[in-house]
């Protein structure tokens, strides 16, 4: 599971372009948005796409969107129990 | 296919609008010194590439992560801009771009494709849209007055000019901020290039307006300038402005001289003129067509050598044109036959784009 997250979180810094940072600057507990890693509402579409995309994960219901990227831990926890791929 | 219809714009006589400050950021290191610097960079491939900020000095690390070249390119000349004319929130922002964020709309259009239409990412669609640079600076400096993205290839930067000059006739605004920016990428490159726009053989860009062959080398440039109703503290005064579309040179000739005459000025009068020159052999009749009218007095002008053909060029020589009025010197650089006289009190820019679209500035000293 560490090293899934770990590979999780350089899909992130990927997608999200976030120069200079390495998978030990987030962590898995922080909330993503907000004062955690101070991701935005653009952000959470680029996530979005993301999870389809590498996963095959549709979120349609924006609740639970709001669930799974809350941290790095449940966007783990989301991907490992419904992944299509 | 139908020819298309000669025709032609007016701008009729305005009053004259005065700029307070310009900025650039092109192939040339435009931006350290706010002019053209001592030693202009040569180039010996086809595409002139921008001389790039140094980003860190506006923008932290999460702002940066998501602007493409051209929007972090625009927003930092734009803040430049306004910073020179102490002019925090314009009352109107107005930009013209044939374009827009190539990279972005490059990659909208592949993720689309690559995607089979599916879920795709909203960065690069935002981005691509003309008018994300005009929203950005609205955002960064507050300013939710008239803003507005012109989009008309050739013609771009002078549809963005006559709005704000419209606008102050109309007396809706005493200042406005204007640009246009264009940026070439790779793949644009080689589209353009299968549609005869650039030069098939490798170029040196000093070698340029003196090229037999047909096209020209591409290039890349953004350029905001902030006008004023009024004349204080202003650099240049913008007199005029005319374009004309899918003429011939005898038009082009006659609409020069007719240009001039309602602003009272003779050919003996004109201090210097910029042309176009881009190295095409096709193309060059019409500034031939100028040329050869001028006076011995008159200096004549080149700029494209130096930052490329981009729809948005006429913006270098807006640009350079008042720089000279503001600090009486012309770049030896731009110099293609020095003119007698020393007097440097207008400038008048003659700029064509692909043969079609065609516009006269005027400009003059405050």
């Amino acid at each position: 599971m560490d090293d899934f997250k770990k590979d999780l979180k350089l899909q992130i810094i990927e997608a999200l372009n976030l120069q200079g940072m390495n998978p030990d600057d987030i962590d898995n507990t922080a909330p993503l948005f907000g004062e955690g890693l101070g991701l935005d509402s653009i952000d959470s579409l680029e996530l979005m796409v993301l999870l389809e995309r590498n996963y095959g994960i549709k979120i349609e219901d924006a609740r639970e969107g709001r669930k799974v990227l809350e941290s790095i831990d449940a966007m783990a926890a989301y991907i490992q129990a419904n992944r299509k791929k | 296919m139908a020819e298309t219809t000669p025709a032609f714009y007016l701008v009729n006589m305005f009053n004259p609008v005065y700029i307070t400050s310009a900025r650039a950021i092109c192939a040339q290191d435009t931006f350290s010194n706010n002019n053209l610097p001592e030693e202009t960079k040569a180039f010996e491939q086809n595409i002139l590439n921008y001389h790039e900020p140094d980003y860190k000095k506006y923008f932290t690390i999460m702002q940066l992560r998501r602007m493409t070249r051209i929007i972090k390119i625009g927003l930092v000349t734009a803040i430049e801009a306004l910073k020179d004319a102490k002019l925090e929130q314009p009352q109107a922002i107005i930009t013209g771009t044939a374009k827009g964020s190539m990279t972005d709309t490059e990659k909208f259009l592949h993720d689309i494709v690559d995607f089979n239409e599916g879920t795709l990412n909203p960065t690069a669609f935002i981005q691509s849209t003309y008018n994300a640079l005009n929203g950005l600076i609205a955002l960064h400096h507050n300013a939710n007055g008239y803003n507005s993205t012109y989009v008309h290839r050739g013609f771009s930067l002078e549809n963005a000019l006559m709005d704000a000059i419209m606008l102050f006739e109309e007396n809706r605004i005493e200042n406005a901020l204007i640009g246009c920016f264009e940026e070439m990428t790779a793949e644009h490159y080689e589209l353009k290039k299968k549609m005869g726009y650039w030069k098939n053989e490798s170029m040196k860009n000093i070698d340029l307006l003196n090229s037999p062959t047909t096209g020209t080398i591409a290039g890349e440039g953004t350029f905001f300038f902030t006008l004023n109703k009024s004349a204080e503290n202003a650099i240049a005064k913008l007199n005029g402005l005319r374009m004309l579309y899918n003429v011939d040179e005898a038009l082009i000739k006659t609409t020069f001289k007719s240009f001039l005459a309602e602003h009272n000025l003779t050919l003996d009068e004109v201090d210097t003129v910029f042309l176009s020159y881009n190295g095409n052999s096709q193309t060059r009749h019409f500034e031939d067509a100028i040329s050869q009218q001028l006076s011995p007095s008159t200096n004549q002008l080149a700029f494209k050598h130096l930052c490329g053909e981009f729809d948005t060029a006429a913006g270098f020589a807006l640009w350079a044109g008042a720089k000279i009025l503001q600090h009486q010197t012309i770049h030896p650089s731009l110099i293609l036959k020095k003119g007698t006289s020393s007097s440097l009190k207008n400038v008048v820019i003659y700029n064509q784009y692909n043969g079609k679209e065609h516009a006269f500035y005027l400009l003059e000293k405050i």
